[in-house]
This record gives structure tokens, sequence and C-alpha cells, in this order.
């Protein structure tokens, strides 16, 4: 099992942080683009729901659609989710540079 | 039949599931309750050489938490019922998500029969899966279908038999959660293992457990009290994971279980395929486009309402021939002016009371069945994308819009299906205001009194005027109770946009059927024996021959002998009560009868107008009604019956739903008071307006 990064933040102020990762929250994210996960905000079991789903830390998700109201829609295990705005924004995650298209899921 | 095997049909939501239950069972089931709980179940036989198989349809989950009520109801049926037989069917081209539920159920200690439906697409996608070896890793019986081309259901319906004669020789595979995980995870077994009631699934409890599933921790806390070790245990090992890994310990058993779940589907497919459905998201890519989603959704709603109530009125208008025709026929098996005390109860009571509601029928199944259209073409989904952020303005979320939209036909599958709604704040506000979005059931009172007051071109705009009243009104009364009574966080929207489907002609009619049954059922059950009942009681007692001597005409005769019937002496013992918001004591009784259901209004005013007439019923009790009363008074009687509590059923359901009777008296009692408040500030205000005029 892999050690985690704890979630939160805090991250984002850690200066051992490599530095071409920028951490973004699912809702700032850019259509079309593929993002690491790298933490989901607790609040109302909504960590364990987007889990069951396949969003978790240290998956890909391929964002499909961010308008700049509405839900956002990902792609997480091959499956389509509209995640509502609030939701989106417990969702951490981190942009990589070098992130391909076939990066194993 | 000499042998009996129990089926349970489980699988994600959208994975063609009840598409494989309609192909195996038919038109050979029925909808249910499960008992104790408020999800709708499904139930369905099918017999293959010689036995009966008795299939349930398990509502669709992607796991087995206890964070939804499907989910709970899908376990619990598959630990108390303790089916034979557990299909599990499966999305091929979403294998892995898919999967995610297999494994749960494995944990279960269930060895299931796995469904791999869609089969068809994903081999057009290239995917190549080794069936054999799947099935041999996950110790499971693995058939491929294609659900909606009946492709499969042979082998799968024996694949069936042969799974429920086989003895389970080899335990299911399990999944090693890793050297931590499972020493917490063995430790919390063998404290389980001493009660009886745990010691078989001792395993999944102690999992559960970990995952701090709250089912499961009451059930165990109703055998090991507060004090007991377990609990401290249980609160030390998930200290000690939430330390080992910086996350909470139900994170870690997801990744864990994707992670088998990889490792596991590089073993069977092709690898490093992965395809999208991409006439699908080109159709997203409009649908759910910023600037265009929203009108073409407007566009598609107003298309499904013009359509239902267009398409409908021709086929009302034939059962409304057919209704008159049937009284006319049946009363003239008595000599013309008879008093007969059974014709009355037959054609007054029954054919035009029970009548007048099934006419509307066809209104409500045709919403029903564009409802369908929407939901299993995948489009219902994105409607809750683009509503989702105006339900956010009211304290809702987008997945609320599919109940209201249903509350459009009938209030209760529309309550029945607000188990979607994970938080229960979000289900009691949307349950509490879908009576206020105009239901069927009100159509008939529109129909009887738009037409009689208002001109032609009038009609469609007031009616128009009535929906959107009804509509403004849940809105402000949902925003209300999110602030109030139901004040708090909600868990925001989670929802799968399934590739987009051509749907079934089958499947959309037993679904239709499905809801419209429920329609139809609240007809028989509750407004035949109110008709019949308010027919009695506006029947008798009847005037002495006294009364009525010297009384020759029809509608004298008639009117003396509603006032002293028992509904007379009601409506006039409320008549002051109602008196201010423009009604009189026969609109009262009818009222009183539209409270068991609204369209009982309509055929109580029939009854109250028409009693001892046989003429063509609606045509008659519209020129009376127009002689009697003011437009303003029109008016606020369908406002009145807009905002006042449907029906008894839907009482009924929203008891069974919430699981109190505390939330139906306050629906109830609530819409009452808005709707006299609301009707009488019209009346006055209205009355002052026109006087000035």
């Amino acid at each position: 099992m892999r050690n985690r990064l704890a979630v939160g933040i805090s991250t984002l102020n850690d200066k051992t942080e490599p530095p071409n990762r920028t951490a973004l929250t699912l809702d700032q994210a850019t259509a079309g683009k593929t993002y690491r996960v790298l933490g989901v905000a607790g609040g109302c079991g909504v960590n364990i729901r987007l889990a069951n789903l396949g969003i978790f830390p240290g998956q890909t998700v391929k964002v499909l659609r961010a308008n700049r109201v509405g839900p956002v829609i990902v792609s997480a295990k091959n499956g389509k989710l509209a995640l509502g705005r609030g939701v989106a924004r417990q969702v951490l995650l981190t942009a990589e540079q070098d992130m391909s298209e076939n990066a194993p899921k | 039949m000499s042998h009996k095997i129990s089926v349970a049909v489980a699988g994600n939501p959208n994975s063609g599931k009840t598409t494989i239950f309609n192909a195996l069972t038919g038109a050979r089931q029925r909808v249910g309750n499960y008992p104790g709980v408020t999800v709708e179940k499904v139930e369905g036989y099918l017999n293959v050489d010689g036995t009966r198989l008795v299939i349930v349809d398990l509502p669709g989950t992607y796991s087995l938490t206890a964070l939804s009520e499907d989910e709970v109801v899908a376990r619990n049926f598959i630990l108390n019922e303790r089916p034979q037989v557990v299909l599990d069917v499966l999305d091929a081209s979403n294998l892995e998500r898919n999967l995610y539920l297999v494994v749960q159920l494995l944990e279960l200690g269930v060895r299931p029969v796995l469904v791999l439906n869609m089969f068809d697409l994903a081999q057009q996608h290239g995917m190549d899966v080794d069936i054999p070896r799947l099935s041999e890793l996950l110790g499971a019986p693995v058939i491929t279908t294609v659900g909606h081309k009946r492709k499969g259901i042979n082998e799968l319906k024996h694949a069936i038999l042969e799974h429920a004669g086989r003895r389970a020789d080899s335990p299911a595979t399990m999944i090693s959660y890793g050297e931590d995980l499972e020493a917490e995870i063995r430790s919390l077994q063998s404290l389980l293992d001493v009660d009886e009631h745990f010691k078989q699934h001792a395993r999944w409890f102690a999992i559960k457990l970990l995952e701090n599933d709250e089912a499961v921790i009451e059930t165990i806390r109703r055998r090991f009290s507060a004090q007991h070790e377990l609990w401290d245990k249980l609160q030390r090992s998930r200290e000690k994971l939430a330390h080992l890994y910086g996350d909470a310990p139900e994170i870690l058993i997801a990744d864990q279980r994707y992670g088998f779940i990889s490792g596991l589907v590089q073993q069977v497919t092709t690898p490093g395929v992965e395809f999208r459905h991409d006439l699908s998201d080109h159709i997203d890519a409009v649908l759910t486009h910023p600037v265009l989603g929203l009108p073409i959704f407007l566009a598609m709603m107003y298309v499904v309402f013009y359509l239902t109530f267009a398409l409908g009125q021709p086929v009302m208008n034939l059962l409304e021939h057919g209704f008159n025709l049937a009284a006319t026929v049946i009363s003239s098996f008595w000599p013309a002016g008879s008093d007969s005390l059974l014709r009355s109860l037959v054609v007054d009571g029954i054919i035009h009371g029970v009548g007048g509601v099934l006419v509307f029928l066809p209104n409500i199944v045709l919403l029903f069945f564009a409802i369908a259209i929407l939901e299993h073409t995948g489009y219902m989904a994105r409607a809750a994308f683009i509503m989702d952020r105006f339900m956010h303005k009211i304290g809702l979320h987008g997945k609320s819009f599919i109940p209201m939209l249903i509350g459009f036909g009938c209030s209760v599958p529309a309550i029945m299906a607000t188990r979607i709604l994970e938080n229960k704040r979000d289900r009691l506000t949307t349950i509490m205001v879908i009576p206020l979005i105009s239901c069927g059931a009100r159509y008939p009172i529109y129909m009887l009194l738009i037409p009689a007051f208002f001109a032609p071109k009038l009609c469609a705009p007031i009616l128009w005027l009535i929906y959107l009243i009804g509509i403004a009104l849940a809105i402000i009364a949902a925003r209300l109770l999110r602030q109030t009574l139901f004040k708090g966080d909600s868990y925001g929207m989670v929802i799968e946009l399934p590739p987009y489907r051509m749907p079934t002609l089958r499947g959309l009619l037993i679904h239709t059927w499905q809801r419209g049954w429920m329609y139809l059922r609240k007809a028989g059950t509750i407004i035949l024996p109110v008709s019949i009942i308010l027919w009695a009681m506006t029947s008798f007692p009847r005037p002495s021959t006294d009364t009525l001597a010297g009384v020759t005409d029809p509608g004298q005769r008639q009117a003396i002998g509603i006032s002293h019937s028992v509904t007379g002496k009601i409506g006039k013992g409320i008549e002051p009560v109602i008196k201010p918001l423009g009604f009189d004591w026969k609109i009262g009784t009818a009222l009183i009868g539209a409270l068991a259901a609204k369209e009982v209004f309509v055929a109580q005013m029939g009854i109250v107008y028409s009693l001892g007439e046989v003429d063509e019923q609606s045509g008659a009790l519209q020129e009376i009604l127009r002689r009697t009363y003011s437009r303003l008074t029109a008016f606020c009687i369908m406002l009145f019956c807009l905002i006042s509590s449907p029906c008894m059923a839907t009482f009924a359901v929203t008891r069974k739903e919430t699981g109190t009777w505390r939330w139906p008296i306050v629906q109830f009692l609530g819409l009452t008071v808005l709707a006299y408040t609301l009707t009488l500030i019209t009346y006055q205000v209205g009355s002052l307006v026109i006087s000035r005029s």
C-alpha cells in the first residue's frame, strides 16, 4: 500500500512540493484535461460516495465539462459523472504537466 | 409447480438490469413494497423446465454502503431473504466500476451469476474478454447478454437453474486488504464471532465496522453494549489506520477493492483498450452546453407537456363518450322518470363519479410514458445536470427535479421516486412540496371550470397560469423549508450520466404501466368507495313525501333532497368558514369529498347538481356552474384545489416514505392552511378590485 499525502489545504503550503505541481479543486479544473486526485474532503460521506465510484486519492479523472456555473462532468473508471459544484469543490486535484491520456487508471 | 427457486437481480443503475429482468419475467411482474421499507419491490416469475423462478429486481446500486436506502434495501434483502441465486448485471463497457458491486457481493458471502450485459457494444469497440478466466478468477459463472435484443437470455435461464442446484463447494473469492487492514479485520472478527447473529458473516461485519457503516453499527450496537470492548477496539483500529495512511479506512478499503479489480481486469481483457461512447459525448457537447443546454431543455419540457395534452385530448373525448353512453344505456333499464335508488347509485354515483375521473387517465399515462422515454434514453440525468444550479437556489439539487417532474402526473409515484435523494433533508423537503405541483388529479377540476367560465382563447393561458402558480409556490415553499424546518447542509449532487441509449418499446410500456397502475389503483381503492359514500351521504336521509308535496320542478325537488341529506348538512355547517373564500355549501361538500381524492370534487359537483338527472353530464354541469357562480369564485376554487393536499393516497405514501405520522400531518395541515389563506386573500382582494372597476 502506498503512503499518502495528508489531505488538506496545507499541502498547498508544503514547501517540499515539487515545483511543477499545482493543486486545485475540481471546480477550478479545465475541460479536456486529465488530473490525479489528491484527496476528497469528508463532509456528509461525500468522500466515500465518490470513492465507490472510483474517485479517490491516486486515481485519475478526466474533466469533460467545467462550465462557469453548474455541475462539473468528469470521467472516472470509464463512467461519466456529473458532480454538483459544491461536491466538486471538495475534490482536490493535482495537474501534472506530463500527464498523458494513456496513463493507467 | 414442483420446485421453486428464489432469484435476486442486482447491478449498477444503467447497466440494463431492468431490461434483463423484464426479459426474464415479461409481463409476469408486479410492483409492491418491501415490508417495512418504502422502496418499491418489483417481483416477477418465470417457469423453466418445470421449475418456478421467483425473481426480485433489487434497486440499482453502485455499492452496498449504508448511505442510501436503495443500497440498504438491496443488501438486507440478500442478507435476510437469502435468495438462492443472485444475478449481478454488469455493463460490459464499464467493467471496472461494475465489478465494484461484484466485489461487495463476494464479501457478503454471495456467489453471484455474472451477467455481462451490453456485450455487443463492448465488442464493437474492440474489447475482448476472456470469459472463462474471468469466471475462474471470481469463482462465478459468467453469461454474456445483449438485454434489449434478448440475446443470451436462454443461456442465462439455464445458468440460473444450474447454479441453484450447485452446492457451495469452494468458498467465494476473497480480497486481501493488505497486512495492516487484515490485522484489524481479524481482531474485530474474533470479537464478533462469539455472537451467533454475526458469526456467519463476521468478516463482512468487521469490514463494514471499519468502513464506519451506520446501519451495521446500529445493528451491532443492539447486541454489543456501548461499553463492550468491541467499540474501543474499533476506535483504535480506525485511528491507527488513519494515522498510518493519512486517510479514512473506508477510503483505503475502496482503494484496495479497485486495486483488486484493476489487476483482475488486466488479466481478462485486452490491456489498454479504453473507449468512449463518442456519439454520446458529441450529443452531450450540445445538450450540456453552457448556453444551448437550458433552452433545449425548456423546449423538451414544452414538447412533453404539449404532446401529453394534445394527444390525450382525443382519447379523453372518446372515453367521455363511452361513459356517457354507458350511463344512458344502463339508465334505460329502468322506466323513464324512475326514482330508483339503485339506478341513482349506479349511474350518478358510480359511472359519473368514477368515470369522470378515469376519463383523465390517458393524459396521465401519456405523461408517464414521456417521462419514461426521458429516463430510458438517459436524458433525464442531463435534465438533472441542467436544473442543478437552479435547484441550488432553493436549497435542493438537480436530482430533486426528477420526482417533481413525475409529480405532474401523480404525487404518489413522485413521492416514491424521492428515494434517489440520499440526504434526508432534501428528501423531506421534496416530499413536502411535491403536492404543490399540479398533478393529474386536479386536471378534471380545471377542465370543468375553465371552459365553463372563460372564453376559449383564455383557456390555455389560464391553465398555464395555474400550473405556474403551483410551481412558484413549490419553489418558495422548498426554499422556506430548507431555511427553517429542514435546515442544514446538503450533500450535493452526484449523478451518473449514462450513455444515450435507444429505449425498447417493451421497457417503456412496462415502466409506464407500473406508474399508471398506481394511479388506477388509487381510483379503484379510494375514489370508487368514496364516490359511493358521498353518493349515499348526498341521497340520505331522503326528504319525506310531505316535504316534497306540491313541488313538481325536478330542480327544486333535487335541491330539497340534498339539503336534507348528510352532505347537505355538513356543507351548511362549514359554510360560514368558507364563505369568505367565495364558496357556498355545495362547493363545501365537494371540497370535503375532495379530501379523499381531488377528482372527487368533479364527481361530487356532478352529484350535487345532477342528482336525479340523466343528461350529458359535463355540458349541463358547466352550464349550471356558470349560472351559479362568478369567475372569481371559479378561480378561487381552482386555487384552493391546487394548493390543498391532493388526496389520501398522498398522505398514505408520505407516511410510508417518511416512516412517521408527523410529516404527512404537517404536510396536510400546512397545505390546508396555505390553501385557505391564499384563497382568502385572492377572493377578498379580487372582490375589492372587481367592485371598484
